[in-house]
Parts: structure tokens; C-alpha cells; sequence
């Protein structure tokens, strides 16, 4: 059996009585602008996009429960890249090249965020481009501090290193990564962008951090 | 040190990953799998939303940064005309694990195993290519280049094709570790609509 028709109660109080949960207004009293329609619904933000979202949650809960040899993290892969392509470059004599390469790769983007520096004259928007808005950033570090002028990270090559380095796969350490590649490459992008910072020099807890100079 | 002449390669201890849940008792739980790692699961999460909401350019997928990471490594190598020095380089960065693969094979006598080491187990290749699948003796993949490396080369990142990283890259090294491990398999030729397969052959 069809169920019955039922009328929605207009729960709505009048407009502008005080304490009650009306339309909103404005300091001004004036009313603030209705939401559309579509606004008025909720919604997750990946409608359409179901299957895209599937296949992202498949590889994290992959990479996630991989806890054999060592717990994977969300960035092994990508660690796993970069450390591939400059210990090649290392064993050639050709670090600086790639990074080189790498800043000079990045110097479309890098320099238009530049212009939204000259812009706005906030060269925090060179730190948020390098850092917060950049996924080949925060994919591969995975966590960072955020204070005005600065940011702090842990080194996230630890643990794939010391497992690649007992098997013979690099030789690489740590500060290495850090003063040859990591340092160099935010200096490359900043110049691009028309900041000046300061990256900390390499220390032993691993933690790292960059501030507007 | 060069760390792959310096030395013979140590192989890897290729331990099998412990089952979600245990025995006993715990058969009658209701698990996720994850206990103990809502943590990381969580942060995971974050990076996973936080890349699908990323349509700076284009509309990013999860695995942007670890595709543009191999483009920028295989474009290096490439413009210095080192790339068969490279696959070479990777292919001997990865010997440790495969030849413990080749022992695993071995000793089981089933040349399966390295479809799984090759595909299924490996981050390097389900992190890169998302729409892997299939079992036994073949895979499949949609090539994960093409997508970003058309938005790349409009502001002239890369000049690499999609069909030259398979034919240049993607077939030698898959080969390379197939050698390595023992098996023999065959890479499908390049197609326009970018799907690729892997076969084990006999």
C-alpha cells in the first residue's frame, strides 16, 4: 500500500524573532543570502567520483594493513621513487644535475605562484605552495607544523632507508638526503617564486624546518 | 660507495603478511583489520581526501606525486641519454627482493608467485597503477603516465609520450625483474587506449 501523503510542518519561526532559529541575518539586519537548492542538501563532495574514491581507499587500505617486512605508510612508494632516482644520480656524480632538473621542472608552477607573491606582497603564499597546496609534498611527508613564517617536519626517509640499506639498495643516509636534495630543491623553488628562506640544518632527531629569511 | 657494485646484494627477507585475524576466540570478534592503526589509518584518510579535493590544474588522483616522481626521474635520464642506465640501476635496486621472490618460486615450485611479487604485493606498482587487476597468470592496467603527462606538457614539464615510457621503461623493467626472478613473461605492446597486460609465459 502507497503511504499516505503527509504535508511537512512549516517549522519555520518568523523571520527576526529574537532567540529563535530563523532565517539569519546580518549585523546590518539585513537577511543573509538563502542557500541554493543544491546548497541546501548535503553532500560529500565526490558525487560522480565514486569509483576514483574506491580505488584511492583500496590502495591506502592496502598499503595500511602492509605491515611485513616493516608498517608501510601511505608514502612508500613515493619515498621509494625518489630515493631510487637520486641514488642513481649520486652513483653518477650527478646529484646537482637532477636537482637542477627537478627545480627547473617545477618553474612553470613555481613561477606563477610568484606572481600572486608580487601580487599580494604575502610571501606566505610561497610557503603554502610549497607546502600545503604541493601533494608531492604532503604525500610524501605526510605530517608538518604550521606556524606563520615557518614549517616543521620529520624527515620521512628513516625507515625506508634503514631497510634499503641492509639489503644493499642504497647507500644513502638521511643527512644526505637532507643537504643534497631536500635543502637544495626548497631553495630552487623559493628563488622561483621570489621568497627568501631558511631551511634548518640537518639534525640527528630528524626534525626539519623552513622559514620565510 | 656506490651501494649496488660495492657489494653482492643481500636478499631480502620476504616475510608473508600475518592474516587480519587470529585464531581462537578472535574468530568470533567482528575486526576491521586495523586495529592499532586507527592512527595511521586516519592520517591516510586525510592525505586521501586531501588529494582527491586537489583540481589545481586538473582534478588530481591518489597516485599524482608518485607518477610525477617517475616522470621526472625517467625525463632526467632521458635528456641526458641515460635511461637504459637507469632501468638498469632500478632493476639492480630491486634484485634483493626478487631474488628472494626466485626462491619463494623454488622452493614452491609455482611461477605464480611472481605475478603476486610483481603486482599485487608491491606499493611500487598498485600505489602507481590504481585500476590493476586480474590473477593467476596475467594482469591489467590502464597506463597511469597519459593523464598526467598531457596536463604536464601544456606547460612544458615533460616531453615524454605515454607509448615511450612503455616501450621504454615499463616493458625493459618489467622483463628485468621478471629475469631476476626467474620467470619469463610478456609485456602487450603498446595501445592507443592505454590498457596494458602482463602475461607469465612458459
Amino acid at each position: 500500500m502507497a503511504e499516505p501523503v503527509r504535508s511537512i510542518p512549516n517549522t519555520s519561526p518568523p523571520a527576526n524573532q529574537p532567540g529563535t532559529a530563523g532565517a539569519p541575518t546580518t549585523a546590518a539586519g539585513q537577511p543573509a543570502a538563502l542557500p541554493s537548492v543544491h546548497d541546501f542538501g548535503l553532500w560529500s563532495g565526490f558525487e560522480g567520483r565514486e569509483e576514483l574514491l574506491g580505488r584511492g581507499l583500496v590502495q591506502l587500505l592496502k598499503t595500511v594493513i602492509a605491515d611485513a617486512p616493516y608498517q608501510h605508510h601511505l608514502n612508500d612508494a613515493a619515498l621509494k621513487a625518489h630515493l631510487n632516482a637520486i641514488q642513481f644520480a649520486k652513483n653518477l656524480g650527478r646529484l646537482p644535475e637532477l636537482v637542477a632538473h627537478d627545480v627547473k621542472t617545477l618553474s612553470p608552477i613555481n613561477t606563477r605562484v610568484g606572481q600572486l607573491v608580487a601580487k599580494t606582497g604575502n610571501p606566505e603564499y610561497g610557503l603554502v605552495a610549497m607546502f600545503e597546496r604541493t601533494d608531492c609534498w604532503y604525500q610524501l611527508v605526510l605530517e608538518w607544523q604550521v606556524e606563520p613564517g615557518r614549517r616543521t617536519w620529520r624527515s620521512p626517509f628513516h625507515t625506508v632507508l634503514e631497510m634499503g640499506r641492509r639489503i644493499g639498495q642504497f647507500d644513502l643516509t638521511e643527512q644526505e638526503v637532507h643537504e643534497q636534495w631536500t635543502a637544495p630543491r626548497i631553495y630552487g623553488y623559493a628563488a622561483d617564486i621570489g621568497i627568501k628562506v631558511r631551511v634548518s640544518p640537518w639534525h640527528e632527531s630528524g626534525r626539519l624546518s623552513c622559514e620565510l629569511a | 660507495m656506490n651501494a649496488q657494485t660495492a657489494t653482492k646484494p643481500v636478499v631480502a627477507e620476504v616475510p608473508p603478511h600475518l592474516p587480519i585475524t587470529g585464531g581462537g576466540a578472535n574468530q568470533y570478534k567482528t575486526l576491521s583489520g586495523f586495529e592499532g592503526r586507527e592512527a595511521e589509518l586516519g592520517l591516510s584518510m586525510s592525505i586521501l581526501l586531501k588529494m582527491l579535493g586537489n583540481h589545481a590544474g586538473y582534478a588530481h588522483e591518489m597516485n599524482d606525486p608518485l607518477v610525477k616522481a617517475h616522470l621526472l626521474a625517467i625525463q632526467f635520464a632521458k635528456s641526458n641519454g641515460m635511461l637504459g642506465q637507469y632501468i638498469a640501476h632500478d632493476i639492480k635496486t630491486m634484485e634483493p627482493i626478487n631474488l628472494r621472490i626466485k626462491q619463494i618460486i623454488e622452493k614452491v615450485g609455482n611461477p605464480e608467485i611472481a605475478m603476486v611479487a610483481l603486482f599485487d604485493r608491491t606499493a611500487c606498482h598498485y600505489a602507481l597503477a590504481l585500476t590493476s587487476t586480474g590473477d593467476g597468470r596475467s594482469r591489467t592496467w590502464k597506463d597511469p603516465f597519459g593523464y598526467v603527462l598531457t596536463q604536464c606538457r601544456k606547460i612544458g614539464q615533460f616531453d615524454l609520450t605515454a607509448r615511450e615510457i612503455h616501450e621504454t621503461w615499463t616493458i625493459p623493467r618489467l622483463t628485468g625483474y621478471a629475469a631476476t626472478m626467474g620467470v619469463k613473461i610478456r609485456v602487450s605492446p603498446w595501445q592507443e587506449d592505454g590498457t596494458i597486460t602482463c602475461e607469465l609465459i612458459d
